[in-house]
């Protein structure tokens, strides 16, 4: 009879949390389809676009003046790279400065004028974006100068480059021009929230929670990462090297702290950045992670991306979190007076 | 028009996810999808792995290049020793890991950008005769071999002289 009872427990009580689990699901399917299209659909405020907007055009310029002492060194027919090995390296369909030049050649102008020539249109395309005047022309612009800036280094890019580029794609076919711009200031565009900007900002939100899972999943499948050794061979290494980090190799609980901070901001971004509350935290995190590139590898501008990237996609909602975080400790002092009384 | 352009964004968005846990490796480097997907990396990186800073990022490449004057002069630069490209900022020399990093990938690469840049260095030392451009790759050791005094392993994997008289 034990026996029976045992046995009845062994399939029954699974059966049991089945069913009980099924019955919190089955009539919130339909909860949560209106959820996910509301995520998806329902208006939101241009806001985080026009952010966005603003964040990008300004790095594109700051990028740009500081590469300006060194463009002809990377740019010109005799860079480091010439012209005729970096062609070579190009897919068919690249357009590489050269081309440019053939272009302003008609118009009488030498190969170092019209790379010159090509960086002050690079500048007033980010400006025209920066402002948001006619702003998909000159997004379109920026974009397309990126793409022969791409095209024509290939041996130096990297991820800043990268980021960059993904971003001003975006900048050329979301509606950043619908806030703080001078499109919706002269009236041409209207500033009202529409699917477009939610789905938007969606693409975004989701672009940047797939780079960081991915980035913080293959670390973790590095037993050099979980040791910390990448991280302490990165701060050491002389390419990246600034300071005398050779110190740590006596605390390395150190560097595994560091590295397993690192692993879980990014493969947890996916989860914590979509918690209110947790994700100021979170989106604290990455800015630390970001700031701590920039300052202990020399990685300035990379940090700065990353870190625009992450303002410009949860920065709206982490600031209502914060708004709301604000408000609230006044209302709980409320309740309690009312308890007490 | 509202329905095109949210299946093109989740085409979008599921290509870069299908990309990033490595779903179509072998289409994106083989085959004939290989250009069209190269094509569409090329305009928004949809097609791209961000697995920067994983295993790899521990090693460094020191460039040696030496140069001999006319006079019988030698003149060395070296990454190691603070030779910085002629570059204004660090932002500019950070490009430069990416070209070593780049170009140390296959031996013809290797010869090309060699040539370029001993050209260009030629053009700056006008009473230059002969150029040696030496690669070496960097491994520190682990904190535990380095604290039990093991030294970084430097091994040349690239050497080659332009001779112009």
């Amino acid at each position: 009879m034990e026996r029976l009872h045992e046995l009845w427990n062994f399939i029954a009580l699974p059966l049991f949390y089945v069913n009980y689990v099924l019955g919190m699901i089955i009539p919130n399917i339909s909860t949560l389809k209106n959820r996910f299209i509301s995520f998806w659909e329902t208006p939101i405020s241009p806001q985080p676009l026009g952010i966005f907007r603003l964040a990008i055009a300004s790095f594109t310029l700051l990028q740009a003046f500081i590469w300006y002492p060194d463009w002809m060194s990377f740019f010109g027919p005799d860079a480091w790279i010439q012209w005729e090995i970096s062609r070579a390296l190009n897919a068919e369909w690249s357009i590489h400065i050269e081309y440019v030049y053939r272009l302003f050649h008609s118009l009488g102008l030498s190969e170092a004028h019209s790379v010159r020539l090509f960086f002050w249109i690079y500048v007033i395309a980010a400006t025209g974006l920066l402002v948001g005047w006619h702003t998909r022309i000159w997004a379109f612009l920026t974009w397309l100068c990126h793409y022969v800036i791409m095209s024509t280094i290939p041996t130096f890019v990297y991820g800043v480059d990268i980021f960059l580029h993904i971003a001003l794609f975006y900048l050329m076919v979301m509606p950043v021009s619908k806030a703080y711009s001078l499109d919706v200031w002269l009236g041409r565009v209207s500033s009202m929230p529409t699917w477009g900007v939610t789905l938007s900002v969606r693409v975004l939100q989701v672009h940047l929670c797939l780079i960081y899972v991915s980035s913080g999943y293959e670390k973790m499948f590095s037993p050099e990462w979980w040791d910390g050794n990448v991280l302490w061979r990165a701060l050491v290494q002389p390419d990246f090297r600034q300071f005398d980090f050779t110190w740590l190799a006596k605390y390395p609980w150190i560097p595994i702290l560091l590295s397993w901070f690192t692993m879980l901001i990014e493969t947890g971004y996916c989860i914590g950045m979509w918690i209110p509350r947790l994700r100021v935290a979170w989106l604290g995190g990455i800015i630390f992670l970001h700031l701590g590139i920039g300052l202990f590898l020399g990685l300035w501008l990379f940090g700065i991306i990353m870190i625009l990237l992450s303002v410009s996609a949860f920065g709206w909602e982490v600031y209502n979190d914060i708004q709301r975080l604000n408000k609230e400790p006044l209302h709980v002092t409320k309740r309690s007076v009312q308890a007490a009384e | 028009m509202k329905k095109v352009i949210y299946i093109l964004a989740f085409i979008h968005l599921a290509t870069i996810a299908i990309v990033i846990f490595h779903g179509i490796d072998k289409y994106v480097h083989g085959g004939w999808w290989e250009k069209p997907l190269a094509f569409l990396c090329s305009i928004n990186y949809s097609i791209w792995q961000y697995g920067f800073f994983s295993p790899d990022v521990g090693k460094s490449t020191e460039l040696e290049i030496k140069i001999q004057t006319d006079g019988g002069e030698v003149k060395k630069y070296s990454t190691l020793k603070g030779f910085e490209f002629y570059t204004s900022n660090a932002e500019s020399l950070n490009r430069f890991y990416g070209y070593k990093h780049h170009t140390a990938r296959d031996s013809t690469f290797l010869d090309l950008c060699a040539r370029s840049v001993a050209a260009r260095m030629l053009n700056i030392h006008q009473d230059a005769g002969q150029l040696d451009y030496i690669m070496r790759s960097i491994r520190y050791p682990t904190m535990k071999e380095y604290q039990h005094g093991t030294a970084p392993r430097i091994v040349e994997f690239y050497s080659t002289t332009f001779v112009l008289r």
